[in-house]
This record gives structure tokens, sequence and C-alpha cells, in this order.
């Protein structure tokens, strides 16, 4: 296993901040653990590297894992600022009593990793905004640890950085074989490095998936909004059939629903324009660099789609066909 | 705007000519022999008053005693004050207010009424005209002054380093040597420095609880002001601004002063 | 987090220690339980005696005018001259202002006597310029009814002190506030009052409390510079406490718990229309 998380609670004062929160991290996977600011994510951080007392419930470490072996990364980074990029760098070392030869050699191939080299001898309030991020992960990473820690690691970067140093700790990653808990607000971040993630809303875990489960299955309409591509149709389902006016479609009923309800399509469905299916009048149609977005009406509700499978150009009605059932939800 | 920014200047020379010409009239006492009335300069310089000081059979005592306690007051208040501090500094308990009326006690509750009230129990545990009783009842009055700058320090600090440093793997000690004092090392001189100038100017502490054994320069002082021989006043005077200042300057060059990276 | 409320301890120890002591004994004695001069009957006349005599009253009420005159002049003198530092930011002058925080109040005492006394050097230019013919005929502003030199002392000492402190305050407050405010077309006074004040208005009330006490309660300047018929509590005290006679201690325990109450009530007191006041409830 590893990380093995059981019932934790997290109080501020009597208010109960964060509660239920059961999960595991293995070895080597990246888990996301993504929700709104402000909701006690950096605390159950702190709890799980060992710098805030737990108040209810178990962390236990298995498998290799250890929380000596766990390092958190702030998203203030927190560099020394009296200390030099090298000594910032080796600082953990010296904590862990390697000796200096060791200490060299561990700084110098790190220096090398990470690109720092000429930077040695610098101080944070010399460094660039990357440069800084990268410091800190190195002063982190060099410790070789089983479990990295990151509380909002790139969310002070600007944009063209976010992604180079997506792609960087993905490369660290699969390098030094650690695994990583990252918490984000970032949707994009959380579904480019996630193995899994775990969506935080309302003080309680809602659904632990990989990305493309939790895109594509949401399991209620909070994950689903907080996603942010959702469209909501109103229709009546009786076992598998859902029926919007004429149109009847099988879908997924998870919860087995019957009655009114709302069926779920994410702006990235897999959606083709054929000669049936439901009916939708396109309302609008917008460029981007990521592809094409549309807006359409189906119904009475207003739904946008980026997946459609062809381009449209101002066609007042099509048919939409869906290639993977879809799901319903209660309203 | 720069007419007001003149007459900004002029009001603040103003203020600081009016804050020295009392230091020059202590200055011009201490160095005339004669300077009767109605005379506006002295009438005769000469370095006597000094001289008369200095025969004086409790002048070094007292100077050596106000050094001594102030040192030792300063270590020991620093001591106590320093964990104190970090511990306010981040509780989220109790209130602003509350921390600071509870920092602020012995400067509300009246030092004539704490020290004479608690120098019968000196009395009775035999700490009356000991270096010990002296440090004790300095320290409780000179607390408030380490721990208001100390706090403030904590504040600006903040956790996020030694917190970082806790996830690295360093241990407590590590932490505070390699970590908080450098980074604190501003605040702790300036602290230091208000509290050896506080606990030398004191008197009503020395005079209840010193028993008459222990003599320090505010002790010599006052009677000398009171009785308006005012070239021996300003002679200790500028004798105890000396060493006040001396006394600082050794301790900023112990404990150091600014660190890079420290945001004053 | 019972291993971090280890690091308070000897910080509470220390203050505990010193006020126990004295509230308990205070409280013993000023009851009338003081058996080394042969007295155990615990009763309220020592309290009754303070509180009812005219003396006592007028050294309380006469403290209370000084520390009442001086707090309020050192806070409103001191705010004006906080932002005089604002606007002019010579390093110098910033230090010479300072200054006087650093000195011992019987220094500054016996500076006040050589400037205002009646033999003081203003006196000497008077004389000098014909104003007057004899020293009597100078103001009297040292040992007068009116505490003047006392007044002045502390208003050498604490205008620096309240200026430096609420300066740094100042420094910090958010210009952005401000600059909005007048692009709303606020005038200057409304400005201070609704946006400045609010802000620095709990940082004053602190000043308050600490500058009303301590001079109050202090001694050496109105041992120095006051008026044989006025005396302050502490004086009176220091009297009581200074005499062979023994019988005398429970009064001045008495007065000295009483003057811890009165110090003690004020200081709730001010915390309390703080609290009530805009800007007294912590926002963040």
């Amino acid at each position: 296993m590893g990380l093995s998380i059981n019932d934790l609670q997290l109080f501020y004062g009597k208010n109960k901040i964060l509660q239920d929160l059961t999960f595991t991290v293995e070895d080597g996977e990246i888990v996301a653990l993504f929700g709104p600011s402000g909701v006690g994510k950096t605390s159950l951080l702190k709890m799980i590297a060992g710098i805030q007392p737990v108040d209810k419930g178990t962390i236990r470490f298995t498998n290799g894992f250890s929380q000596a072996s766990t390092v958190l990364v702030f998203q203030d980074f927190w560099l020394f600022p009296h200390m030099t990029v090298v000594e910032n760098i080796a600082f953990g070392l010296k904590a862990r009593k390697f000796s200096k030869k060791i200490i060299t050699e561990k700084t110098n191939k790190i220096l090398e990793v990470f690109d720092l080299n000429g930077l040695e001898k610098h101080f944070p309030d010399q460094l660039s905004g990357g440069q800084k991020q990268r410091v800190a992960l190195a002063r982190a990473i060099v410790l070789e640890p089983k479990l990295l820690l990151l509380d909002e690691p790139f969310a002070n970067l600007d944009s063209h950085l976010k992604n180079s140093m997506r792609e960087y700790l993905r490369r660290l990653q699969k390098e030094y074989s650690f695994s990583v808990i990252l918490v984000t607000h970032d949707r994009d971040e959380a579904f480019q490095l996630a193995d899994r993630m775990i969506i935080l809303l309302d003080g309680r875990i809602q659904q632990i998936g990989a990305p493309q489960e939790i895109y594509f299955y949401p399991a209620n309409q909070k994950v689903a909004k907080t996603i942010g591509e959702s469209n909501f149709i109103p229709g009546m389902i009786q076992d598998n059939i859902f029926k919007i006016g004429d149109i009847e479609m099988i879908v997924e009923n998870p919860n087995q629903l019957q009655g009114e309800a709302l069926l779920f399509i994410p702006y990235g469905a897999d959606a083709e324009i054929s000669e049936t299916g439901l009916p939708a009048q396109v309302l609008s149609n917008e460029w981007s660099p990521n592809g094409q977005r549309t807006q359409v009406k189906i119904g009475e509700t207003n739904c946008t789609f980026t997946n459609l499978s062809q381009k449209i150009i101002d066609e007042e009605e099509i048919f939409l066909k869906f290639n993977e059932n879809l799901q319903v939800m209660p309203r | 705007m720069k007419r007001s920014s003149k007459r900004h200047y002029f009001l603040l020379l103003f203020a600081a000519i009016l804050v020295i010409l009392p230091l020059l009239l202590l200055f011009l006492w201490s160095v005339s022999a004669k300077w009767m009335y109605p005379a506006v300069f002295p009438q005769v310089f000469a370095g006597s008053v000094y001289q008369q000081m200095l025969n004086e059979p409790n002048f070094w005592p007292a100077v050596l005693n106000s050094l001594l306690i102030a040192f030792a007051v300063t270590i020991v208040t620093i001591i106590i004050a320093l964990p104190a501090a970090r511990y306010f500094a981040f509780q989220k308990r109790l209130s602003h207010r509350l921390v600071e009326i509870m920092i602020y006690l012995p400067l509300i509750l009246p030092a004539i009424a704490i020290i004479t009230s608690s120098q019968v129990l000196f009395l009775q545990l035999h700490l009356t005209g000991t270096f010990f009783g002296m440090i004790l009842i300095h320290t409780y009055l000179c607390l408030p002054y380490a721990m208001q700058i100390l706090l403030e320090s904590y504040r600006n600090l903040g956790e996020g380093y030694s917190l970082t440093a806790q996830t690295l793997g360093a241990d407590s000690w590590s932490i505070f040597w390699q970590i908080t004092w450098p980074l604190l090392r501003p605040g702790i001189t300036t602290s230091a420095m208000l509290v050896f100038i506080v606990s030398c100017s004191q008197y009503l502490p020395t005079f209840f609880i010193g028993g008459g054994k222990i003599v320090t320069l505010p002790l010599l002082l006052l009677p000398y002001a009171n009785n308006g021989r005012f070239g021996l006043a300003s002679s200790y005077s500028l004798i105890f601004l000396g060493c006040t200042m001396l006394g600082v300057f050794i301790l900023k060059l112990m404990i150091g002063g600014i660190q890079r990276g420290t945001k004053h | 987090m019972n291993k971090k409320r280890v690091l308070v301890i000897p910080f509470l120890l220390l203050n505990g220690a010193v006020i126990l002591a004295a509230l308990f004994k205070g409280i013993q004695i000023s009851l009338g339980y003081y058996p080394l001069i042969g007295l155990n009957k615990i009763s309220l006349t020592n309290y009754q005696q303070v509180l009812n005599d005219p003396f006592f009253q007028k050294s309380l009420g006469y403290s209370c005018y000084l520390a009442l005159t001086a707090t309020f002049l050192s806070l409103l003198l001191g705010l004006l001259l906080a932002f005089l530092l604002l606007k002019v930011k010579n390093p110098w002058l910033h230090k010479i202002i300072s200054l006087p925080i650093s000195l011992p109040h019987i220094i500054v005492a016996l500076m006040m006597m050589q400037m205002i006394g009646q033999t003081g050097i203003i006196s000497r230019f008077f004389f000098q310029l014909g104003w007057i013919q004899e020293v009597g005929q100078f103001l009297l502003m040292i040992h007068d009814s009116g505490g003047v030199g006392i007044i002045l002392v502390f208003l050498y000492k604490e205008i620096p002190y309240v200026a430096v402190t609420t300066l740094a305050i100042l420094q910090q407050l958010q210009l952005g506030y401000i600059e909005v405010a007048r692009n709303l077309g606020a005038s200057s006074v409304r400005i201070f009052f609704a946006v400045i004040l609010p802000m620095i208005q709990k940082t004053l009330f602190t000043l308050f409390i600490i500058l009303f006490c301590f001079t109050f309660a202090s001694f050496e300047v109105p041992y120095l510079l006051g008026n044989p018929s006025n005396q302050t509590v502490a004086l009176t005290a220091y009297d009581l406490f200074t005499q062979a006679d023994l019988t005398t201690r429970p009064q001045a325990f008495a007065l000295n718990l009483v003057m811890s109450g009165i110090c003690l009530v004020v200081a709730a007191v001010a915390l309390v229309i703080s609290r009530i006041l805009p800007g007294g409830r912590k926002t963040s």
C-alpha cells in the first residue's frame, strides 16, 4: 500500500472543517487533492507531514513509506532568506547528518537536474519566480522522499511556466520514483498530472477516481459543477431509458433513479453529428486553439459542446449521437 | 507641495531642537564649577564636578552594580521572553487584546504598589539585598518591553520557515539556531538594548528591594537632583548616559546586526 | 499542543509569582492581618480610611488630574508628531526625536528643573532681558500646585514614544484606502475620522492605558518636581512605607490595592470603549 488515511477529521475551534476522510496513496502514483481554496487542504497536508497534530482519525504509513521520508513543499516556497541556494538545498541533508562528501555529491547532482548551475551562491531575493520554485522542489527532492506533498506549487507562476513545471514534475517523479499528493484548485493541472483525483467539497470526499472517470462520470451534481464543464438536461428516467420530449435514450443509472432526473453531458462528450439522435439547435460557434466551442439548445436548455465530430458551419438544427452512454443524476 | 513640506521640515527641526536643548544644558552644568544666577553661561568651566563625583566612595560600586544587574536582567529577560513571544505569536485561542493585556500587566499595575507589597515576601524569603532578588524584580518590570518587540518580530517572521525546516527533518534546536535566531536577531538586539536601558534606569525596585546594600546610579542621582545640586546631578546624569550607551553598544556587538533577508 | 505550552511557563511563572506575592500580602495586611505588629482582626477599616480620608482623596484626585492631562496631551501631540515624521524622512531628525524614549525620568526631571525652574536658564534669560527683576518673579512651573513641570516632563518623554509607536502603524496603513476615499470626494477631516482613526484606534487606546497608569503611579517625577501640599498617590504610599512606625502599613497596603484597582478599572473601561468604537473588533 503506502499511505493510508482513515476517518480523518479536522477541526478549527469548534467547527468541523473536514470529516470522513478515507483514502490511500500507492507507490509511485500522483494523487491530486482537488477542491476550492480554503477548504482545509493545506491542513490535511500538514497533518500527513506530521507538523500539525491529528484531531481524530488515523494516518498510517506502510510499505516503505514513513513520515520521516515525507516532505511538504509550501505554496510560498519559504526559501530561507539568509542562506544561499546551495545552503538551502543542503539543509535537509545536513539535518539528516549525512557526511560532507555525500552532501556535496547529492547537491551537485540535483543542481544539475534542476538546471540551477550558476546560481549556487545566490540568495533567494535574487531569484526569479521560476528559479525559486525549482530551488524549493530541489530542496525537497534531494532528500529522495517516498512521498512528496505539494501545496498549490505552481499557483504563483506565470501560465507558460506552469506548463513546463508540470512536465518537469512528471519527469522527476518518473526518475526518482516517489509518490505525490498534489493540492490544487486548478482543474487543468489536476487533469494533466494526476493518476487519481480526490474531489474535496463541503468538507468531505465526494469522489475518488482517475481524471477521465471523474470528468465523464461525476458522482453528483456538486462534483460536476466543480469540474465546470457540465450540461444538465431535464427529463424523465425509467430504469435505463431517459426521455426528453419525444426522444428516448439508453443511459447509465447508477443510483437507480425513477421519474424526474437530469441528464449529465460534459462539454467534451464524444458526440457525433448524424441523421438521427438528440435534436439540438445551433446557437453559436466559437473558435479556440483547443477546438471548436459550440453552443446549442436542447429542449429548453442551453448546452456547450467542445468535442463534436465535425465542424459546424451555421446549421440550424442538428442531431447528436453519443458514443458512450451518458449518466443521469437527481434534480 | 513643496511649500508645505518646507513648513513640515522646520516644524520637525523645531521639535528636534526642543529635544536637544535640555541635554545641552545638562552638559554645561556638568562642566561648570561656578554658575550662579542670573548668569546665562557658566562662570567657571572646570572638571572639578567630575572629580567630586569620582571621589564619592559609592561611585564605582554604583556603576558596576548598574551595569552588572542590567546585563544579567537583559539575559534573563530575553531567555524568558523568546519562547513566550513565540507561543503568543502563533497561538490561535487567545485574542490579540487579551495577549496584550497579559504582556502589559506590569506596566498597568502601579510599580510602587507591586514593589512595596512584594517586599514583605522578599524579606521573608531573604531575597532583599541580593542580586537574585534584584534581577527578579527588574525582570518583572522589563519583560513587557521585550515581549512587545519580540512578539512583533515573531509575527513578522511567520511560521513558514520553521515549519519548512521541520518537514525537511530538522530538530527543534537546529531550527532555532539555524533559522529562527539569525532571522530574529535584529528584533532581539532591539529588545535587549531597550531592556538594558530600562533596567539601568530603575529607582524604586533598587530602593525597596536593594535593602540598602545594593547601590546603583539612579539611587545616587536622585538625592543630588532633589537637593538642587545641578552640577553634580548633571555629571552623574552624563555618566549614566555614557554607561547605558556603552552597555547598548556591547549588546549590539554580542548579538549582532542586520541579517540578509530580514525585514526591519 | 502541550509541547508548545511549555514555552510560556517561565513567563507566566515570573509574572505570576511577583503579582501574586504582591496581591497575597497586600490583601492580607490591608484587611488587618499583620501578626508582626500584633494585628489579627480582619476588617475593612483600612479601606474605609483610605477612601474617606480627604488627604487620600486629594492625593488620588491629583494623580488622576496629572495622568489624564499628560496622557491626553501626549496622545494628541504625539499623533501630530507622527504625521510630521511620516512626511519628513530625514533620518537624523528621526533619531533625535526618539532620544527621550531612552532617557530615564529622573534625568528628564533634572533637565526640566534646569530649564524652567525659577533659577533655570529661561528665568536667567528673562532676567538678562529685564523682564523680571528677581528670582521670585519668574513663573512658578516646578513645585507648583498645577504640576506644570511634572506634566512637561511626561510630555517630553511620552510625545516621542506615542509618535514612534503610531508611526509604525501609519506606515503599514494601506495608502490605497486613503486614495480611494479621496477619489470618492472625501475631505481630509473625513478621511481622518472615517478611515485612519479606526485603524489606529486600538493602538491609541493601548497607549492611553499604559501612559495613564504609568503617569498615575509615577514616583520619581512628582518626588522631584512636586508641590509639598499636593501629593501624588505614589508619594503618599512611599511616605507611608518609609516610616518607621509599622502601624501605618495596613493603610499603605490598602492604598496600594486601591491604586491598582483604579488602574485596572481605567484599563477595563478603555478596552470596552475601544471595542465598541469602529475598528475595535478584529476583522481577520
